[in-house]
């Protein structure tokens, strides 16, 4: 036999409310859910029975509710062209990072030749492949810092999705010029690994920055 | 039947009653409630959206009266329309007033004809 729903409680409304309102200053989001709250109450006892229900329901769907009030929000603060032009560096380098990568490598290869005099590539040139790798991954890392929050969980998304495939499917690669299978896998996983935590953190370093109101940009 | 009024009249609805005198979000509500004698039915969350719309344009500001209410409820914030916001809602009126005459030639005579 089904059961009825419980009906929803104040503080559970509120705090789906509060979810969608993750991304705003925490003084603000603060300002916000109390504003809400005392407007809530108020219809609460405005009803003569009390009924919860009613009120919540005449208020809106929480979700609803804070992701309108997210945007507007967003609308508020319109984002700096600093932080537009950072995420197009940060998208090109995501994107292109396999490729560069990759050309650094064919140049020390080349490099090689003109003073060993020979194609073979070695422990030192595979170094220099990684070495880049990471300072693109750290570039990439370090723009996603001035990121909204918005794009940079688009882009730890797509940095997850990089891993897996890389992991399982090591043929798939976007701007991949070179084919040694010897080092397929460990190096595109290498740059999706790096890049997912890099982004992971600078996530973390948005949310502490606002905690403590340390203007970045 | 009541009308859920769309986010572009929620905002006017908002200025005009504010244009009375300065109110706090729930007072705003029940104003909207009082005035369209129920025949709007405003979800009463989308008032806070709006008012930040509003805010962001400089037409409301807004000011927290941090004195606890005598039944002990919490703070609330009053909004009052700024010059700026005076001249908006003169202006969606204005603009109101020539939408709803220009209607009126299609529907308003409608109802008129059919109760003679």
């Amino acid at each position: 036999m089904l059961k009825k729903p419980e009906p929803q409680s104040l503080e559970s409304y509120l705090s789906q409310i509060e979810r969608e309102l993750r991304d705003l200053p925490s003084q603000a989001r603060a300002d916000e859910m109390r504003e809400i709250e005392s407007h809530l109450r108020a219809m609460i006892e405005a009803r003569g029975d009390g009924s919860i229900a009613e009120a919540l329901r005449q208020f809106g769907k929480p979700r609803k509710v804070g992701r309108d009030l997210c945007k507007a929000w967003e609308r508020k603060q319109p984002e700096s062209w600093i932080n537009s032009a950072l995420a197009l560096v940060a998208g090109c380098l995501f994107v292109s990072g396999d490729t560069l990568g990759g050309r650094f490598f064919s140049f020390s290869t080349y490099l090689q030749y003109f003073f060993a005099g020979n194609f073979g590539y070695h422990d030192k040139t595979l170094a220099t492949y990684f070495l880049v790798e990471v300072l693109l991954s750290l570039i990439v890392g370090a723009t996603i810092g001035f990121l909204s929050p918005k794009r940079s969980r688009i882009i730890i998304a797509l940095s997850f999705l990089l891993l897996m495939l890389s992991n399982f499917f090591p043929d798939i690669a976007f701007g991949f010029w070179f084919r040694f299978p010897t080092i397929y896998v460990p190096r595109f996983s290498t740059y999706a690994f790096l890049l997912l935590c890099l982004l992971i953190g600078s996530r973390w370093g948005i949310r502490f920055s606002k905690k403590h109101k340390i203007q970045i940009v | 039947m009541a009308r859920t009024p769309t986010r572009g009249d929620v905002s006017a609805l908002i200025l005009a009653v504010l244009g009375e005198g300065a109110l706090h979000g729930y007072a705003i509500a029940r104003e909207v409630e009082r005035r369209s004698e129920s025949a709007l039915a405003l979800r009463e969350g989308s008032l806070y959206p709006a008012l930040r719309d509003l805010e962001a344009s400089g037409y409301i500001v807004g000011q927290w009266d941090d004195a606890a209410t005598p039944t002990g409820t919490p703070a609330r914030k009053t909004y009052k329309l700024t010059a700026t916001g005076q001249t908006e809602l003169e202006n969606r009126a204005r603009e109101w007033q020539i939408y709803a005459r220009a209607l009126n030639g299609f529907l308003g005579g409608k109802l008129d004809a059919e109760k003679t």
